[in-house]
């Protein structure tokens, strides 16, 4: 039996080799003596380009150099549904990151069960700040009664894009600050020609809520309940006349032409109008077949005049975990991260608009973040801030949404079903 | 000749077919990266960027080298240690008689019923008992049973006859000498597919590597390069394109080695 290669080798051996390399490999470098670790977990952020990624290094290299001993370990995760996940269960197992970068969208599920520390004692103590410095709207994000759970750092509210050389192109004018759905549909309709449409319209339910909420519908009701809101009249209209603009006026792209596309209209001058964040003008400036200069920001328009235009804010910031073992090391890391001088650097990297109000104020020397500015205080919270399991609600609302837009269905029928199933899920907690 | 012909024709319409996304990716990992994914007509880039996946392996924040080293440890212990424990399995339930081995088979098969995902939370609560989250322990020793496996080399097993076993023990062959010089060499083509398949399943898992560890320098290649998302959940396109071919190369190297195991190990399974 001596003949073939792996015959020849002992079975022990390759019990010991397999062994020896499972210890050899689950030993880690620990940390050097006399340091302290702050575990840090933020988004994925820092690969996503090199600029931000250079400067986040700095600023975190800089605070390790002011607070000798204390090495920072930054925890990258990456994705939104992902990060929740993962955090959670650190949570659970009591695993989890002193610092946490909060999203609004799904701090509810950390602030409701209570795993985040009240910064409120931190704010207010001997080494505090000034919330005054901050956009009162978006630090209430993360704030029950009078406790506080987040720092914000910077946040976005939903506007609608817009091209102004597609636009001087028609012969459209540019919209205004209280413009209506009725001027918004005009002026689709005009830039709606040739292989260019005048809009381009997105089944994600982030994206189209707020154009709900500008008819005075909404998704969930004071109560918390769906039934009585989701498939109220308002929401109704509101659904319908969004699926309109592609199944009727065609003022859109469909959802299929998109897929089978898979490209981004409005950053390749297909489309002249879009919802979206300030996340956008990052893609924006590297798009060949836009310029910057040419891009308008405005409020998301109201269904009729006289009506105020209202957006929802998307924020993230930080927090601190309850059982955290250094909260004093933690607070001060937020308040060197949040503060004036690191923000000015942080914020260059035009993500997001920045929490602190003399930062924000400082970079609207440009035409479009003063349009920012301007539709700031028109923002509330997203649902998921308050609601825990949103997330859910999110994904059957674009469910809902594909079904009227490929499939056709009747926009009151679906949405009766989709409150039903919103509270039965919802009531579950 | 005709169906020569339609026989090539099929083939090729096929291989476009499946080739187009990777063309794609290819092509978009090219544009500058943060730009929007390009219309149809501009896909083929005008001045390609090869540097995007110098910044993609290079890039100081983002030890690339590292992940690779990481997803091949991991993948190599994984694969190794796998195909030693669910092949010792099989063995037992295979060639050895004892009372309740059907239950035993049972169970296993049994533990497949499962997503994975159920026991998700538990195996990282133990992992966090004994200490070993954000360590190759956690990414490895979880993954070293397959009941799949298990299933697989044992019907491979009853295939082989049991004259052998009753030779060998004659010869005064212990269950060890048989298992490792008798049954485990005629089980190549099984054991290569069971490498085949776990092989695949380790170097592209995701959720799990995630949870298992938390810095930089413990993430796998799939975790680590999925990391081109900014925080508001937009994604660098062509960063993440670039990143995506780079996680791909590893695998179709082994795929195109490794071709021969996988087929005939999937004939001879099915012959079996």
């Amino acid at each position: 039996m001596r003949r073939g290669n792996p015959k020849r080798i002992p079975l022990p051996v390759v019990f010991s080799a397999f062994a020896a390399a499972l210890c050899l490999s689950s030993c880690t470098p620990g940390a050097q003596p006399n340091t302290t670790v702050l575990r840090i977990a933020a988004w994925g952020g820092a690969g996503d380009d090199s600029d931000a990624a250079r400067i986040e290094r700095e600023v975190y290299a800089e605070f390790e150099r002011q607070n000798p001993g204390v090495e920072i370990q930054l925890e990258n995760i990456p994705g939104s549904q992902d990060y929740v996940r993962k955090v959670l269960l650190s949570f659970i197992a009591g695993a989890e990151p002193d610092v946490i970068r909060l999203d609004a969208s799904s701090a509810a599920v950390f602030i409701n069960n209570g795993a985040l520390k009240d910064l409120t004692p931190y704010v207010e103590g001997e080494d505090g700040i000034n919330l005054d410095d901050y956009f009162e709207n978006v630090v209430n994000i993360a704030r029950r009664d009078e406790e506080l759970y987040a720092i914000p750092v910077d946040f976005t509210p939903l506007v609608v894009y817009y091209n102004k050389r597609l636009f001087d192109e028609a012969g459209v004018p540019y919209p205004s600050d209280n413009w209506t759905w009725d001027e918004f549909l005009a002026k689709a309709k005009r830039l709606t020609r040739g292989e260019q449409y005048g809009f381009t319209f997105t089944n994600w339910m982030p994206g189209w809520l707020p154009w709900v909420w500008n008819n005075e519908g909404d998704v969930l009701g004071p109560d918390g309940k769906a039934t009585g809101t989701a498939d109220s009249q308002a929401t109704i209209d509101a659904v319908s006349w969004l699926r309109d603009l592609i199944a009727v006026h065609k003022v859109a792209p469909s959802l299929s032409q998109m897929a089978a596309e898979g490209a981004a209209p409005f950053a390749n001058a297909t489309a002249a109008m879009e919802t979206s964040g300030h996340w956008n003008l990052v893609g924006l400036a590297s798009a060949p077949k836009v310029k910057l200069d040419e891009i308008g920001i405005a409020p998301l328009p109201v269904s009729r005049p006289g009506r105020k235009p209202v957006t929802v804010i998307y924020e993230s910031g930080w927090s601190i975990g309850r059982n955290c073992k250094n909260p004093d090391l933690a607070w001060r890391f937020i308040k060197y991260y949040t503060s004036q001088e690191v923000q000015r650097k942080i914020q260059q990297t035009g993500i997001g608009v920045c929490a602190r109000k003399d930062i924000a104020t400082e970079r609207a020397i440009d035409a479009r973040e003063q349009e920012f500015l301007r539709i700031i205080p028109s923002g509330r919270e997203p649902w998921g801030a308050k609601v825990e399991g949103y997330d859910y609600v999110e994904s059957e609302g674009q469910k809902m949404m594909d079904g009227i837009l490929k499939s056709g269905r009747d926009p009151a029928r679906s949405l009766r079903d989709f409150a039903r199933a919103v509270d039965r899920q919802l009531g579950d907690r | 000749m005709i169906r020569r012909t339609l026989t090539w024709a099929a083939l090729i319409s096929l291989a476009i077919f499946l080739l187009a996304p990777f063309v794609w990716m290819v092509l978009v990992s090219l544009h500058p990266a943060k730009a929007p994914i390009p219309d149809y007509a501009d896909l083929i880039p005008k001045d390609p960027q090869w540097k995007n996946y110098a910044l993609v392996l290079f890039t100081p924040e983002v030890p690339v080298t590292r992940f690779l080293v990481n997803s091949l440890v991991v993948t190599l212990c994984v694969v190794l240690g796998q195909l030693l424990v669910t092949s010792m399995a099989a063995y037992g339930l295979a060639r050895v008689r004892f009372r309740g081995a059907s239950t035993v088979f049972g169970t296993f098969l049994a533990s497949m019923m499962f997503a994975g995902v159920v026991t998700q939370i538990p195996v990282y609560l133990l992992m966090r008992e004994l200490r070993w989250l954000d360590t190759f322990a956690a990414l490895i020793i979880p993954g070293l049973s397959s009941a799949f496996n298990v299933f697989l080399l044992r019907q491979f097993m009853l295939g082989i006859p049991f004259e052998l076993d009753e030779a060998s023990q004659m010869d005064g062959a212990t269950h060890w000498q048989i298992y490792w010089r008798v049954v485990l060499p005629l089980c190549k083509p099984a054991l290569a597919t069971a490498a085949a398949f776990t092989f695949f399943a380790v170097w592209t898992d995701f959720f799990w590597p995630l949870l298992a560890t938390n810095s930089m320098r413990m993430r796998t290649l799939e975790v680590g390069l999925s990391i081109f998302k900014n925080s508001y959940g937009t994604t660098n396109w062509p960063l993440q394109m670039a990143a995506a071919v780079v996680t791909l190369l590893p695998m179709i190297l082994v795929f195109i080695l490794a071709q021969k195991w996988f087929v005939r190990g999937i004939q001879m399974s099915g012959i079996k």
